[in-house]
């Protein structure tokens, strides 16, 4: 579990403040305090504060593709990695770990915006391609983890896991929105995608947001819904029995890294 | 390689989180390691049930004992969360994951089972009322029940079943508004007098309500409970019960996964029948049944609890002067945003035992944190 921040010059390549995205990081530091990591290129940086969960030795971020050309950065728990890397490996994709992380990188060159559809688990992630001059930001289906995001004035978007990293810059403008307030007292937090800050939003779940350096900002797009119909007309019994197994199998994948590796064997 | 962390699991004796430890313990061949924090107070103790599903599953539980008085994280929860947020669960919630990460640094948690399988109680009393709504034409509705509502004497005192003046405005709003009244906080009454005109204004008649049309406007669900699910999950689940999980989490390094809301299992609940999720006054119906094998009845067709803080008694004891200097003192006043009659009002007959406003207040108390932290800098 993880922290991570980045800055991304929608406009130009002009040099991002390394020094700056050092301290937006350190703002979330308590997210990960076991390790930081910090890429930075022209028009673009990103950050990461690393809780060792697995793997910590080939773990480390941000994280590059067979030839650099995409990194990213990325919080949370990809459960269904393990099965992802052979599928990769077989469409000629050469991994370096075993990691989800790397996982990431190869499914966004594989399958574009709609490698999220792949992925089992909760997740927040950073990626930027210098080849596509793309920079991709997505969050789970169910919104597990967070990821805020602002575009300043000068046309700089800057990410990061908590609201704490993006007010760490010093662009980034503090009025309040007044609907957020009038949120904030009927709901009692502030629902997806408003923050207190009129400039901050939060991405919300099941939503992809991609922007590509020169052209106007869209709308994140979502990716998933939760799906309500066709109703699946069944039977007490017949619901009894499938939803211990469903379950089952969906504690299982939160607990897949240790399956997967080996630590205990299953009694089921 | 691969380093080792343990792993865990938060077991409040509630049924999603002893769902949760029976399907660890069952899959596993070592005992869980579970944890649950208890108050002293045995109104908001589920220690005892915790107790029981840890020594039927075996799993290496511990309990801390917390002090029901733990105030003093008002602050560091508003630096936690950077923006104003107002659910006082996130005291108990924070020092949960503090106990959980002496132990572990992993913990599976039950999260979401309230809203894919409809354990709010909520969700009753919205159907009850949508059943009524569907009686009377909506033309007929609004005029008729919006005037009964007017003319019938308040009785907010009064257990909710009891409450004409309530029934009545709410046979007047539609489905999604009546369904955000009942989880708002501060009513659009409430809201109307405390907010300012000033800043009313610069409102230009935005409403928080909207937040709710958005999403039922492009809503797959058709059933009347299957929409307010779908509501909580676009909304509360996220907004609240994530955010406060994170955080708190976060907070101690540990890290939290929620098996129940697994997009395949989501999928799933989504789309049971109505009568399989609500069924005779009975929430999370087909998940208690199915769970009947594993837990005991005790654990399963109980009141529900939840963690509650005793905020009601704090703001006319303990924290009696904060709550004034906070609420009465200038950081509110500047902004210009209130209503100061209003705020006098709300401390005032709470500390005189008129009236419960003790949630109202734990929202100002939180905003005006939010304000005092984020000012200097």
């Amino acid at each position: 579990m993880c922290g991570i921040a980045g800055i991304f010059d929608t406009q130009a390549k002009r040099p991002i403040d390394q020094a700056l995205l050092a301290r937006m990081n350190q703002a979330q530091h308590h997210r990960g305090p076991d390790e930081s990591g910090l890429h930075a290129e022209p028009g673009m940086a990103m950050a990461h504060k690393r809780l060792s969960i697995i793997d910590l030795s080939s773990g480390h971020q941000p994280l590059f593709n067979e030839d650099g050309s995409v990194v990213v950065v990325f919080n949370g728990e990809i459960y269904n990695f393990v099965d992802l890397i052979p599928e990769l490996q077989a469409l000629g994709h050469t991994f370096r770990t075993r990691c989800d992380t790397e996982v990431i990188v190869h499914a966004w060159e594989q399958w574009g915006e709609a490698c999220v559809e792949r992925f089992r688990g909760m997740f927040a992630f950073g990626l930027w391609d210098r080849n596509k001059e793309t920079f991709f930001l997505a969050r789970d289906r169910l919104g597990v983890k967070p990821l805020y995001y602002a575009v300043l004035d000068d046309g700089q978007l800057i990410f990061g896991s908590e609201l704490k990293v993006l007010t760490a810059h010093p662009a980034l403008r503090r009025d309040i929105d007044p609907r957020a307030i009038e949120e904030y007292f009927a709901y009692g937090y502030i629902p997806e995608p408003r923050t207190i800050y009129q400039q901050a939003f939060k991405l919300s779940p099941a939503h992809t947001l991609t922007v590509k350096r020169g052209q106007p900002i869209p709308q994140p797009r979502e990716y998933w819904d939760v799906p309500f119909q066709p109703l699946v007309p069944m039977t007490q019994a017949e619901a009894q029995e499938e939803l211990i197994p469903l379950l089952r199998e969906s504690v299982k994948s939160a607990w897949s890294q240790r399956y997967r590796w080996g630590h205990f064997s299953p009694v089921a | 390689m691969v380093s080792e962390v343990p792993l865990g699991a938060f077991l409040s004796g509630g049924v999603d989180s002893s769902a949760v430890v029976a399907m660890m313990a069952e899959l596993s061949s070592e005992p869980v390691n579970t944890c649950s924090i208890s108050f002293g107070d045995p109104a908001f103790n589920e220690s005892e049930y915790a107790a029981q599903v840890a020594t039927r599953y075996h799993t290496n539980h511990r309990v801390e004992q917390v002090d029901a008085n733990d105030f003093d994280l008002i602050d560091k929860l508003a630096a936690l969360y950077d923006e104003p947020y107002a659910d006082s669960s996130a005291i108990p919630t924070y020092r949960v994951c503090q106990l959980a990460r002496k132990n572990v640094t992993v913990a599976l948690s039950g999260d979401g089972g309230d809203e894919n399988f409809a354990g709010y109680r909520r969700y009753r009393w919205h159907l009850n009322e949508e059943h009524m709504r569907s009686f009377i034409p909506s033309a007929v509705r609004r005029p008729v029940f919006g005037l009964l509502g007017k003319l019938y004497p308040k009785a907010d005192w009064a257990p909710k079943i009891f409450r004409a003046k309530s029934t009545f405005e709410g046979m007047a709003r539609d489905s999604v508004e009546g369904y955000f009244h009942s989880v708002s906080l501060l009513s659009d009454a409430m809201r109307a007098r405390l907010f300012s005109p000033d800043f009313s204004r610069a409102l230009e008649g935005y409403r928080a309500v909207e937040v709710m049309y958005r999403h039922d406007a492009r809503s797959p669900a058709q059933e009347p409970l299957a929409r307010v699910q779908y509501l909580d999950i676009k909304t509360y689940l996220v907004g609240d019960i994530l955010t406060k999980v994170d955080r708190a989490s976060m907070a101690h390094a540990l890290e939290v996964r929620e098996p129940l809301l697994d997009h395949k299992l989501v999928e799933w609940a989504s789309r049971l029948p109505a009568s399989l999720k609500l069924q005779g006054g009975e929430g999370k119906y087909i998940f208690k049944k199915a769970m009947e094998s594993h837990l005991p009845n005790e654990i399963l067709y109980r009141k529900k609890m939840g963690f509650a803080v005793p905020l009601a008694s704090w703001f006319r004891g303990p924290l009696k002067e904060k709550v004034r200097q906070a609420i009465l003192g200038p950081t509110l006043k500047n902004t210009g945003f209130f209503n100061t009659d209003y705020l006098h009002e709300l401390v005032d007959h709470h500390q005189a035992g008129l009236r419960d406003y003790s949630t109202p207040l734990w929202t100002l108390l939180m905003f005006e944190a939010f304000l005092r932290q984020n000012q200097s800098t």
